[in-house]
């Protein structure tokens, strides 16, 4: 007995150390939990997923992802309360839950603005340090904008003008804050509901017009229950993969470098299967029998002119001035510069 | 051993035919194969199943090429695929999507020899789909059954595809169509496939928990709980988008823990993927909570 206790007592100064070394690599062990809507096999969770096998190759384990998708934790404003207590540190937002962190990205989302993809990625990139900013002000670092597409309207008679929707039940997300006002100035009804009531909406001719990108009007099933879309394309909407600024702090200076390349990277293949997924989708639609509506010019320039008249609404009040501003001029140059781009 | 010499028996039988008897193909070989698909379904290992599938797959396929109207034969490929694949997809699910895809095209294949009516409605507006049930009587059952469990499967295995997740109303049609009409087919299977859909999206992208679960439950009802695959999906769609981690490890654990052998023996075999399905589940469960 008394052996084994003095045996134990010498080997204690080697459990110690052992014990040290072993505390020591788990003391420094990073895991960010990031939490998206976005459902499991999606390309969202394929960047997650190749993110964390390279981060965690990097820097030896030391970072890792865990990764809830889904909207397993909640609708985004459930994951930005558990943020901001602590239980995630990452997120993938893709709906309003974006604009509730910084509002500003309603600036890019503005009806009519962009036409193309070219306009759009000289626009993100230009306005890059100011966005970053934004988000730093707001308790995020911006790992990369994610695509979400074009937003076109689907209807269940065809829409070629605003007129067209008058007298029609025009859906509008809850708590979005764009269409509410534009749909007034419209002088349209719109009957605001949440995403999982759409489709039923749709059935129950509760709303006949709608509006999302191609894809979504797949993984949603709207495109089951439309018969038209205006081939017009409405609006670019956005989301992004953030992580929270306290997080992003708390890593070595390469770990942090090392993870908004490989963030940037596999982000950047993200959005470019997003595109062709919308393109994809939109083929899709019309093979399934969704028709076509095409949009006369001076329909065209009255869906326009009802986007400049609710400006006065919008800009200062949904999202800042500045934000207003640094997105039209970069716009304005890139549209000014001598090469110019394909059109749509 | 006996199994043995009914492989190689198969194997002769089958090179014997090919040399030409047009009767006995379509007949004996027919009774055998039902056979062997029934003592495949009864077996417990799943290891020694897993390798003799091919060979049965194979002849399957010989067998149709001869004779590719026939809905029966279509019918038993696309089960017999089907059951390969998710034996294959816990250890290589790429592998699985392409056993996944041959599976579907048959089951397709069979609705369409069963019924020809379906041909054009398949692939075009899906409100004309909808109204499929004109076309089909209620002694279809296995037929729709089967194109619809081939057709999700694929889907499942394409989570990133545009053309697969547009397909899938068309299969939830399908299979609803099926509980309709014999909620018991296959021990509640429809059940489990509906519940796996429903509870596969979370609520705010049209998911409903609810009515996942109240599926489930059917489900178990139907077999007093002796079907271990309920369990599994269950765990791995319900409790994963609930984030229950109590009880995706309690229903996981049930599985582990309940025999694979019971009163329904046609049960059996994937009673064992079960489990080895909930081990692995098991193990990753610090991944998902």
């Amino acid at each position: 007995m008394s052996i084994s206790d003095n045996r134990r007592w010498q080997r204690r100064p080697v459990l110690l150390l052992l014990s040290l070394l072993l505390v020591t690599p788990l003391a420094a062990q990073t895991t960010l939990k990031f939490a998206t809507l976005a459902p499991e096999g999606s390309s969202w969770i394929t960047a997650l997923r190749n993110v964390d096998t390279e981060i965690r190759a990097l820097t030896e384990g030391q970072v890792r992802l865990k990764i809830y998708a889904g909207g397993v934790q909640g609708d985004e404003d459930v994951m930005l309360r558990k943020v901001r207590i602590g239980q995630l540190q990452g997120l993938g937002l893709g709906g309003t839950g974006l604009s509730h962190v910084q509002p500003d990205v309603l600036a890019l989302e503005m009806p009519f603005l962009f036409q193309n993809y070219d306009e759009i990625d000289h626009v993100l990139t230009q306005t890059s340090a100011y966005y970053q900013q934004a988000f730093l002000d707001a308790g995020f670092v911006l790992l990369g904008w994610s695509d979400i597409g074009f937003v076109y309207l689907m209807s269940q008679h065809p829409v070629r003008s605003v007129e067209d929707m008058n007298g029609h039940k025009v859906w509008r997300l809850q708590g979005e804050p764009l269409t509410g006002v534009l749909f007034e100035k419209a002088g349209v009804t719109s009957v605001p509901l949440t995403i999982p009531d759409v489709l039923l909406g749709l059935q129950t001719h509760l709303v006949d017009v709608v509006y999302a990108s191609a894809s979504a009007a797949i993984v949603l099933q709207w495109f089951t229950r439309v018969k038209y879309y205006t081939d017009l394309p409405i609006n670019y909407a956005i989301g992004a993969f953030l992580l929270q600024k306290q997080a992003y702090d708390d890593l070595t200076g390469d770990q942090q470098q090392q993870l908004l390349e490989v963030s940037a990277r596999h982000i950047g293949a993200h959005n470019r299967r997003s595109r062709t997924d919308n393109v994809e989708a939109l083929q899709i639609m019309q093979d399934q029998g969704v028709i076509a509506v095409a949009c006369p010019p001076a329909a065209i320039a009255s869906f326009q002119q009802l986007v400049e008249d609710s400006k006065p609404d919008l800009i200062g009040h949904a999202f800042s001035n500045e934000a207003q501003e640094q997105v039209q001029r970069h716009l304005a140059q890139y549209r000014a510069r001598p090469a110019t781009a394909d059109p749509r | 051993m006996a199994r043995w010499a009914l492989w190689t028996f198969l194997f002769s039988f089958a090179g014997a035919l090919a040399g030409g008897c047009g009767y006995v193909r379509s007949v004996a070989i027919r009774d055998l194969m039902a056979e062997v698909a029934e003592t495949t379904l009864r077996h417990d290992d799943v290891d020694l199943v897993m390798q003799a599938l091919p060979t049965y797959l194979l002849l399957m396929d010989s067998l149709i090429e001869a004779d590719p109207g026939n809905a029966e034969l279509l019918r038993a490929a696309a089960e017999g695929y089907f059951s390969y694949a998710m034996l294959v997809e816990t250890s290589n699910p790429s592998r699985a999507a392409v056993l996944y895809l041959r599976a579907k095209g048959y089951g397709t294949a069979s609705l369409i020899a069963r019924r020809p009516a379906v041909t054009d409605l398949l692939v075009g507006p899906f409100p004309a789909f909808e109204n499929i049930d004109q076309q089909l009587h209620k002694s279809d059952v296995p037929f729709v059954f089967w194109a619809a469990t081939t057709w999700g499967a694929w889907i499942g295995a394409h989570p990133d595809s545009m053309g697969a997740l547009a397909d899938l109303p068309r299969a939830i049609v399908l299979m609803q169509w099926v509980l309709a009409r014999d909620e018991s087919f296959r021990h509640g299977s429809a059940h489990v496939f509906l519940g796996a859909y429903h509870a596969a999206l979370p609520p705010i992208l049209g998911g409903d928990p609810q009515r996942a679960q109240t599926h489930f439950q059917a489900a178990l009802a139907m077999t007093d709980g002796q079907d271990l695959m309920v369990y599994v999906q269950m765990a791995r769609f319900y409790a994963r988008q609930m984030f229950d981690r109590e009880l995706y490890v309690s229903l996981l654990e049930r599985v582990l823990a309940s025999p694979v052998a019971t009163t329904l023996p046609d049960l059996t075999l994937q009673n064992a993927a079960a489990q080895r399905l909930a081990r692995i589940m098991l193990a990753d469960v610090d991944v998902h909570f």
